[in-house]
């Protein structure tokens, strides 16, 4: 699956279907259907559980984590372009090739923040814009990624890197337009790491 | 993460000349999402109040009439609330007509602010929009220079009447024309015994529903005129729309099912005498959902006053009349607003 979402991103670049200068800043067709983001995140494990596969030696571990991030994504008229998240995620987590292998399902909560200005008449009277006005949002999401214990480069580091692909939709408003596939650069600390 | 933030921001900043300028107005709880595109040194702005309710503005960004009004004038679209891609936090009770009027009045105020206060802002209403756009000009005292009702409806009980009559009488036509094809024959047959069966005078909010269902289903059953441009129109409708439509059907749902019900019971044919812009009424000749005699007596009572007024009536043509014949339908718009619009 991720290689699939990572190549309909790449595919996803500027690439305006209609030439005329009016629809130049919207997105090829592949963003219509899922627009391309970046998280950048916090994770936090809170609680684990590990055991081991029978026929191989593989440890699969089952977690739930707390992370903070921020996300954004392309829209093509620009509204809400950036979320604020805090999330609750069960992670299961294996080994792949040297790799830490995941899978991950979230909830969170989030403000998002509406694409352009938000215009709202002041007591005194006077039209002003706020560029942060938005409006809080609950969003589930799916993931699938990798990542690798930094303890591999440093042994005193306990955190891990993580890449993952995920899946956002936002509710009760789908302020994106669409659902969001972003790549998410993330660290992880294990509890113990606390 | 630095760069796609910067270049996001960037493409927000404020540029009021900008052709495309995307803007959230915050109102009575809500965030409305607000598009203004075309020619916005012309100094007039058409305000779009789209159709259903439950539909979005974005609908109507797409078509060719859009191009060729928007080479002419500012075009400001935005969805009314609980539709389209807004966002907020709001009871039930905010969901009447005059609330959504109260909306649009505000923001009719908020694009003078942003724009200038030179600026013409005109209402352009398209079906439910009709209803909006005379309930804004008449229950609200909106300061707005002229008013373009689109096969609008500003009085849902004189609607079904009409609706209903338009299919006796068409049934009746059909049933003596031997070239009609056999299964048009027996839709005509089946709307006409329907329409028959209505107490005119009192028609249920069921039966009202069930002959606007007809009345779209009418649709495919005349010849309409067909654009060469449509297809190109639908294809950038289908793929550039910002709207996620599962989400839009959702919450207009509920919004229209609600503004519907205030709907059903509310005429302006008695006060459309009080409308004092001017005024452009266009229909098509061969629309069930909002007929022609709507604007004859819109332009009826709007022209005794002796306010500038005209009533188009364009041929082969249904409900969506900007898709139908979209040259004729932009240059009637443009050419009223020309020939009445008063430089402020």
């Amino acid at each position: 699956m991720l290689p699939l979402l990572l190549t309909a991103t790449a595919f996803s670049a500027p690439n305006p279907p209609d030439p005329s200068p009016k629809y130049s800043l919207d997105t090829s067709y592949v963003a219509q259907a899922l627009r391309p983001g970046l998280r950048i995140a916090a994770e936090q494990q809170l609680w684990s559980s590990a055991r081991e596969r029978k026929f191989t030696d593989e440890q699969l571990i089952r977690e739930f984590t707390g992370s903070a991030g921020f996300m954004g994504w392309w829209h093509p008229h620009n509204q809400t372009p950036l979320l604020a998240t805090a999330e609750l995620g069960f992670r299961r987590t294996g080994t792949f090739w040297g790799f830490q292998k995941e899978a991950l399902l979230g909830i969170g909560m989030g403000y998002a923040i509406n694409g352009g200005r938000t215009y709202s008449y002041t007591d005194s009277g006077e039209l002003k814009g706020n560029p942060l006005g938005g409006r809080g949002v609950i969003a589930p999401s799916l993931g699938l990624g990798f990542g690798q214990e930094l303890s591999h480069i440093k042994p005193k580091l306990t955190a891990s890197w993580h890449v993952r692909g995920r899946l956002h939709y936002q509710w009760p408003y789908n302020v994106a337009g669409a659902p969001v596939f972003t790549v998410e650069l993330g660290i992880s600390r294990p509890w113990s790491g606390l | 993460m630095i760069g796609f933030i910067l270049t996001t921001l960037l493409a927000c900043a404020d540029n009021p000349a900008d052709l495309r300028d995307y803007w959230y107005f915050r109102t009575d709880g809500v965030d409305l999402p607000v598009r203004v595109e075309g020619k916005l040194d012309s100094d007039v702005i058409l305000l779009m109040l789209h159709g259903g309710p439950g539909g979005s503005a974005v609908d109507y960004n797409y078509g060719y009439d859009t191009d060729l009004i928007e080479d002419a004038f500012a075009v400001a679209y935005f969805d009314q609330r609980t539709q389209g891609g807004t966002h907020g936090n709001y009871g039930a009770e905010t969901l009447t007509i005059q609330q959504v009027a109260t909306d649009t009045a505000n923001l009719v105020d908020a694009l003078r602010d942003r724009y200038g206060q030179d600026k013409q802002i005109w209402l352009y209403g398209h079906s439910w929009g009709g209803m909006l756009g005379t309930a804004t000009l008449l229950d609200t005292g909106a300061d707005v220079d002229g008013w373009i009702e689109a096969a609008g409806s500003h009085d849902y009980p004189l609607n079904d009447v009409y609706t209903a009559q338009k299919f006796i009488s068409q049934a009746a036509e059909v049933a003596l024309d031997s070239s009609v094809s056999r299964q048009d024959a027996m839709f005509w047959s089946e709307a006409g015994d329907f329409a028959s069966s209505l107490d005119l005078d009192n028609i249920s909010e069921n039966d009202s529903l069930d002959l606007n269902q007809f009345a779209f289903e009418a649709e495919s059953h005349v010849e309409l005129a067909s654009s060469d441009e449509f297809g190109e129109g639908l294809m950038r409708y289908l793929l550039l729309n910002p709207t996620v439509k599962s989400t839009a059907w959702w919450s207009g749902l509920w919004g229209g099912d609600a503004l519907n019900d205030d709907a059903f019971t509310t005429s302006y044919t008695p006060r459309l005498g009080e409308i004092s812009v001017p005024s452009l009424f266009l229909y098509g000749d061969l629309d069930f959902v909002c007929p022609k005699e709507l604007g004859e007596d819109a332009f009826n009572a709007v022209d005794a006053q002796g306010v500038s007024t005209d009533f188009v009536v364009l041929e082969a043509s249904g409900h969506s009349l900007m898709v139908d014949r979209p040259e004729d339908f932009a240059q009637e718009i443009i050419t009223f607003v020309n020939t009445w619009g008063v430089p402020r």
